[in-house]
């Protein structure tokens, strides 16, 4: 049985990371799923990016292999990973050494709360228009 | 236009008379088989859902209508899922709209803030600050 998946991450490469071991790696990513790797040596950096049917056997062993791809080749930064299966929320989590981990939260957990603040502002100037005994509709809250 | 479309929302009053206004509004965007109502206590519970091409806002629209009309003295969460996600539509006096608001900002930051702090706790299990670590999605 099969289920949608979808995942993308970009993993910062290590100046040093062996080449032959990394193709080898990138080889067997897309082996489990054809066109989900997107080398970029300009940047010294490779993205994994896919959205498809695949089986849950597939998915894990797609995930797993990203964060293989993180420990083994990442220059040291944390690497943000989103993940969404079918109907699911999107998931977003961070691999890497703990320390870079922790300040990659603190900022994602910063950057999430200016957005809650943002939309309440977007809202709250949105309804101040409207006049206060009257029947309103907010935008939505995504 | 989304191509996949699911929608929630409690209506309150005379259930035949809310069933029939439905039928009525949603008749031009989806079909009898795309939506159903059911009593949830003293309130009718609305859920649309199709995977056929649907106009979001003018269905939107239609629903929000409704809720004005059966619902209009209090505040009203319209939730909807499609493509790009999922939202909660409050609808109702627009004072309490604001309480309503007020109130979702707190749960929410409360409710971020409860999920860092975890994270950050799971994450000083690790041995030392160069511990290859992962953390939970959220």
């Amino acid at each position: 049985m099969s289920i949608w998946f979808s995942i993308h991450a970009n993993v910062k490469l290590r100046p040093d990371a062996d080449a032959e071991k990394l193709a080898a790696a990138l080889a067997a990513i897309e082996e489990l799923v054809p066109e989900s790797t997107y080398p970029d040596p300009d940047r010294g950096s490779v993205t994994i990016e896919t959205s498809h049917d695949m089986s849950h056997d597939t998915s894990e062993r797609l995930a797993a292999a990203v964060k293989d791809l993180a420990r083994t080749f990442g220059d040291g930064q944390a690497v943000e990973v989103e993940t969404k299966y079918e109907d699911d929320d999107r998931l977003s989590f961070f691999v890497g050494p703990q320390a870079a981990v922790v300040a990659a939260l603190q900022a994602d957990a910063a950057g999430r709360s200016r957005a809650i603040a943002q939309r309440l502002a977007a809202e709250l100037t949105k309804l101040a228009e409207q006049p206060a005994g009257a029947f309103v509709e907010t935008e939505g809250w995504w | 236009m989304v191509s996949n479309f699911y929608l929630y929302v409690e209506l309150a009053g005379d259930a035949p008379t809310i069933a029939q206004s439905v039928r009525t509004a949603l008749a031009d965007f989806v079909y009898p088989d795309e939506y159903a109502m059911a009593l949830e206590g003293d309130k009718l519970a609305l859920e649309v859902w199709t995977c056929a091409q649907v106009a979001q806002a003018p269905l939107i629209a239609a629903v929000d209508t409704l809720v004005q009309r059966f619902v209009p003295n209090q505040v009203t969460s319209v939730y909807i899922e499609d493509d790009r996600g999922s939202t909660e539509q409050y609808l109702g006096p627009w004072r309490d709209v604001m309480t309503r608001l007020a109130h979702e900002r707190q749960t929410r930051q409360a409710a971020l803030e409860a999920a860092y702090q975890r994270q950050v706790r799971n994450l000083a299990h690790a041995e030392n600050r160069d511990a290859f670590v992962i953390t939970e999605g959220w």
